[in-house]
């Protein structure tokens, strides 16, 4: 029986969107309870698979379909009540239906049996008798009326017994059938043998002479029964779809010759008791796409794919070609348009055919709902499930490839993310947890939104498992945010499950998932809140063959680089004050609106030689820079290029596997000039650059790269007070920096104080102590920078925050001389003083940083080796000591410190503890060991905190342990060790 | 195409394919002949010699026959072969001029 190969696969792929329709519909069933409409359109589809099913001899699958049948056909009339147990059990028989379904050739090798013992069980519950069944209306007190002969009530029992089904079909002779090729005479004769005409009319009334022969029409309806659906009696006949309108096959004969006459009878037009998709309406509820089958063919798959290689390959053509005919384009008349009317019909041609490929997400979502369906009751969770956006199209490549992560999320939604009904109840949430998935265009791309509103996941639990792991240290986790932390859910073997269950949590999944999605030219991610819930946005591509790509050069290569990935481009000409390029330690950026971009050379990143690269390297921006600002997941970044030339699409094709292990390009593509060009993987040259992002571009001090931190640069605080200067105070001396209006302060005698946390505190102007300009402020809003590790707080009043920078500086020059000034670095090729806090201080306000008179004639007896590997505290500390009044000598390490006291006196010393050759606790074991200078007054200065450096630097030998920058508590701890050692006898 | 009149009938007879490129080159010919000045009562189409036609080809039947009805003459079909027969009869032109075999 099995003859027609393509007609079994019209009717297997058919089948497949009716038992996908059945099982959603079954589960809506299930959620609503009763719904005339919803059983009716389950009777109708097990119908259509029963009739067609015995068209091809598929017995098993008819019998089952059958049963289905009856059982849908009990519910409606009401003999029936589906309960829980009842629709399970339907699920589980649509299951076998489907896997039956999906190998039609041995669906006969499948037992049906448990299911049509189950359906027969159900049917002994029938709660009333059985109702007299359609045909009967055949045989009512009407037939005597009936205009057709006897015959045609017999082959309408007959129809009707067989499952056949009834058509109106309305023809056009010259438009529906001459100009598709179809002959009327073979047309007639394919009628007959598909089925049987019950009645026809032809409309001559159009042709009123011969006049008329070659612009008029003859119009030809009639009503005909066959086993075949309407999409098949479409094919059969080869007629349009839309010329066919499906009867309720128990349409009372008499009613015939009235549906026949309907003058220009359209669908919408047809009366409501004529369709039978219409005839049990009641309800009919517009939010449940219903199978709309009629205005489509099927085509195979490997058709389309082949069409759309064809007008890809096409797209290129045309691009040769016009880029072949360019010179010409105005020489050979007429040239232009034509040229312009191929670019048109080729880019819409194309266009076209990709749609042929497009499918709703629909077909995705659709299964969602029974997986949150037996989810929630292995899990025993309430969970609802939300749609959105299943009509938005993608590929069908990009459709099939998201099935497994869009599955892999869903089931982490409900197994992790929803709580347990009791849990959400005692956290004040809905004891339904709701798990939604929305899609929607954006732009050239497809969004999806999974999102839950459950427990969310926890940053400290993702660190903890990071630091088990060993993925990171403690340190680096320090500096990452909440989203690099949480995008580790993605790292292979990370699984967040305290244990594993058959759901999830086996530590494979959120890899592949990302992995999956990567695949397919998409990305991932991940936001979620501890008790509100997390949230998966995945960004797909429509389609995967031919994509917008900017076409740009870099080392005399052309690249093509994805448009989805560009999100802008940006010139950079010389002394442009809104876009700048700089250097943030030793990392290229592009200050720009406010923002700083890491950015990097194509031509670098791919080992080739430009001049974009040679300007970079010399740190010569005096020509124009083309910059390209890409997207990469959240980030962004800037990608230098010698060159911009035009929007091409492209053909992408897979990269030759000798070139699989460049990260740094996608694929391969032949340009409308020929020339092949690599498309550019914008998150491969990200990782090739080894950039590093920070959290907010804004902030230029999470700008850091991977090399190793020089240990001369530090950390500043950049600011300009009234005038234009700028200057730089060390980040590790502020303590807050507070933004004022101008009123807020306050006159008290000469002196001007804010309130600052319940208590007046006193501010001073810079420009009133050191040579810098000063003018009136302006400004509505002001900064007063309050210092740490001062006795006595003061406020420095500023007028403006440039950045925050770390810089390099170098204290072996001194440019500018000034008290109050440590030193000078540049920023921007801008100079930047650097401000002795304490000099300005003492100047501001002696009665507290004045080194006392006596002290310091005390301390001039006194020679103290400061042992400091940094230049800048050596400088600083220097500053104290020599102020203080003590003669100050220098070492740069331990062993440095060793060689000073050996040849020279030394009546104190203070010291670093982290420092290159010998550290300071080796230096003062040493020390100690030694009797000629065990009795050494010697202090350590440092920055580390904590009670163990502390303890340790005591139990080394040292008498007292500092930090660095408290000038005051520095210098009385040394007087203090001094005079402690000469208490001695 | 044949046309010409025997005994007070105009007779038309139509060979090998009815279609769309044949009737557009001759269907001034048989207006002409339709409408010329010499007298007849009675149409007849001879089809005995047609083996294709298309929806066209209908369409010029049904027009000889309004046409026939608009200059009051009598009109018939004959010679149908069986699948031009069937065709007839399928969309009832049988039912509304003579249609001989």
């Amino acid at each position: 029986m099995l003859q027609n190969q393509e007609f079994i696969q019209e009717f297997v792929e058919e089948a497949r969107i009716h038992i996908e329709q059945v099982e959603s519909d079954l589960l809506e069933l299930a959620g609503s309870g009763e719904d005339h409409e919803l059983v009716n359109r389950l009777f109708r589809s097990m119908h259509s698979i029963k009739g067609t099913a015995g068209f091809f001899g598929l017995s098993n699958i008819v019998k089952l379909s059958h049963s289905m049948e009856s059982l849908f056909g009990d519910v409606r009339n009401g003999n029936i009540q589906l309960d829980d147990p009842s629709i399970e059990a339907l699920l589980r028989a649509n299951d076998t239906l489907r896997d039956m379904v999906n190998d039609v050739m041995n669906s006969h090798l499948i037992d049906i049996s448990p299911h049509i013992n189950e359906f027969n069980l159900l049917s002994k519950k029938k709660t009333a008798p059985v109702r007299s069944e359609t045909l009967v209306a055949i045989q009512g007190e009407n037939t005597e009326k009936v205009v057709i002969g006897a015959n045609h009530h017999e082959r309408l029992e007959e129809a009707i017994k067989h499952g056949h089904r009834l058509y109106k079909i309305q023809l056009r002779l010259y438009k529906d059938l001459d100009a598709r090729g179809v002959s009327p005479v073979a047309f007639f004769n394919n009628i007959q043998s598909i089925g049987q005409v019950l009645e026809s009319h032809s409309d001559f009334s159009k042709i009123r002479n011969l006049d008329d022969v070659l612009d008029k029409d003859i119009e030809y309806i009639f009503l005909f029964t066959t086993v075949l659906e309407k999409n098949l009696v479409a094919l059969a006949l080869d007629i349009p779809e839309e010329s066919i309108y499906e009867l309720d096959i128990e349409t009372k004969p008499e009613e015939y010759r009235k549906i026949l006459m309907e003058e220009g009878l359209s669908k919408d037009e047809l009366p409501a008791a004529v369709l039978s998709e219409d005839r049990d309406k009641v309800t009919a509820k517009k939010d449940i796409p219903s199978l709309n089958l009629e205005d489509s063919i099927r085509v195979p798959i490997g058709l389309l794919n082949d069409l759309m290689n064809l007008a890809s390959e096409l797209v290129l053509g045309r691009n040769q070609l016009l880029r072949g005919l360019e010179n010409y384009r105005r020489d050979v008349e007429g040239l232009e348009p034509i040229l312009q009317n191929i670019d048109h019909i080729t880019t819409q041609l194309q266009e076209r055919v990709m749609q042929t490929r497009m499918q709703p997400l629909g077909n995705v979502f659709n299964k969602f709902p029974r997986i949150i369906r037996d989810l929630s009751r292995q899990l025993k969770k309430e969970i609802r499930l939300e749609t959105e956006g299943t009509q938005v199209e993608l590929d069908k490549s990009i459709i099939e490839s998201l099935a497994d992560p869009l599955t892999h999320l869903i089931r982490n939604a409900a197994d992790h993310g929803i709580e347990l009904p009791e849990e959400r109840e005692r956290m004040g949430k809905e004891r339904e947890g709701i798990i939604s998935i929305a899609a929607f265009q954006e732009g050239g791309h497809v969004s999806i939104l999974v999102s839950d509103d459950g427990a969310g996941i926890d940053i400290e639990s993702i660190k903890a498992k990071i630091l088990e792991k060993e993925l990171k240290t403690q340190q680096e986790l320090s500096i990452m945010d909440e989203r690099e932390i949480l995008e580790h859910i993605f790292s292979p073997g990370f699984s967040m499950a305290s244990r594993v269950t058959d759901v999830s949590g086996r530590g494979v999944g959120m890899d592949v998932v990302r992995t999956n999605i990567e695949k397919i030219g998409g990305t991932i991610e991940i936001d979620s809140q501890v008790g509100k819930g997390t949230i998966f946005k995945l960004n797909l591509p429509l389609t995967l063959a031919i994509i917008s790509s900017l076409i740009v050069e870099a080392g005399g290569q052309k690249f093509a680089l994805p448009q989805v990935n560009l999100q802008e481009m940006v010139r950079v000409r010389p002394g442009d004050r809104d876009r700048r390029i700089e250097y943030v330690k030793n990392s290229l950026v592009l200050r720009f609106r406010g923002s700083l971009l890491p950015i990097v050379a194509l031509a670098e990143v791919l080992g080739l030689e430009s001049e974009a690269l040679d300007q970079e390297r010399l740190g010569d921006f005096s020509k124009i820079i083309r910059i390209l600002v890409l997207k990469v997941g959240q980030k962004r970044f800037g990608l230098i290029v010698d060159a911009i030339h035009d929007d091409e699409e492209i053909l992408v094709k897979p990269l030759p596997r000798h070139l699989k292990d460049c990260r740094c390009y996608s694929g391969v593509t032949i340009l409308g000039d020929g020339g092949i060009a690599m498309i550019l993987d914008t998150d491969g040259i990200a990782s090739q650059a080894e950039l590093k992002f920070s959290e907010n571009e804004g902030d230029s001090r999470d700008i850091v790269d991977t090399k190793d931190v020089d240990r001369e640069q530090h950390t500043m605080l950049l600011f300009s007070c009234s005038g234009t200067e700028i200057l730089g105070l060390h980040l590790s001396l502020v303590s807050r920096v507070e933004e004022i209006r101008p009123a807020d302060i306050q006159m008290i005698g000469d002196m001007e104080y804010i309130e600052f946390r319940g208590t007046p505190l006193r501010l001073i102007r810079p420009e009133d102590f050191i040579p810098i300009s000063r003018r009136e402020y302006s400004r509505q809003k002001l900064y007063v920078i309050v210092p740490k590790l001062v006795k006595h707080p003061i406020g420095i009043l500023i007028g403006k925050i440039h950045d925050t920078a770390i810089l390099d500086v170098d204290f072996s020059r001194q440019d500018i001389k000034a008290h109050g000034i440590i030193g000078t670095t540049f920023w921007n090729k801008k100079i930047v003083l650097l401000l002795n806090l304490y000099q300005l201080f003492e100047k501001a306000a002696p009665e507290y940083y004045k080194t006392s008179e006596p002290s310091r004639s005390e301390a001039k007896k006194y020679t103290v080796l400061l042992v400091e590997d940094a230049p800048f505290f050596r400088r600083l500390e220097r500053g104290y000591l020599e102020e203080a009044g003590y003669k100050v000598l220098e070492a740069e390490n331990g062993a440095q410190a060793l060689d000073i006291i050996r040849r020279e006196r030394v009546d104190a010393i203070i010291s670093d503890i982290n420092m290159p050759v010998m550290d300071g606790l080796e230096l003062i074991e040493r020390i100690r060991k030694d009797e000629k200078f065990s009795h050494l007054p010697a202090i350590a200065v440092t920055s580390l905190d904590g009670e163990n450096q502390m303890r340790a630097g005591i139990e080394a030998g040292f008498d007292f342990y500092e930090r660095k920058l408290d000038k005051e508590m520095l210098l009385n701890k040394l007087l203090a060790a001094i005079k402690k050692k000469e208490a001695r006898p | 195409m044949v046309v010409r009149i025997d005994d007070n009938c105009l007779k038309i007879e139509l060979v090998q394919d009815v279609t769309s490129y044949w009737v557009k080159g001759k269907l001034e010919q048989i207006k002409d002949a339709m409408k010329g000045e010499e007298p007849y009562k009675d149409i007849v189409v001879d089809m005995g010699g047609v083996n294709i036609i298309d929806s066209i080809g209908v369409i010029l039947i049904i027009a000889l026959y309004k046409t026939a009805e608009e200059l009051n003459k009598d009109f018939k079909v004959v010679g149908l072969n069986g699948r031009v027969s069937n065709l007839f009869k399928m969309m009832r032109i049988d039912k509304i001029f003579p249609v001989e075999a």
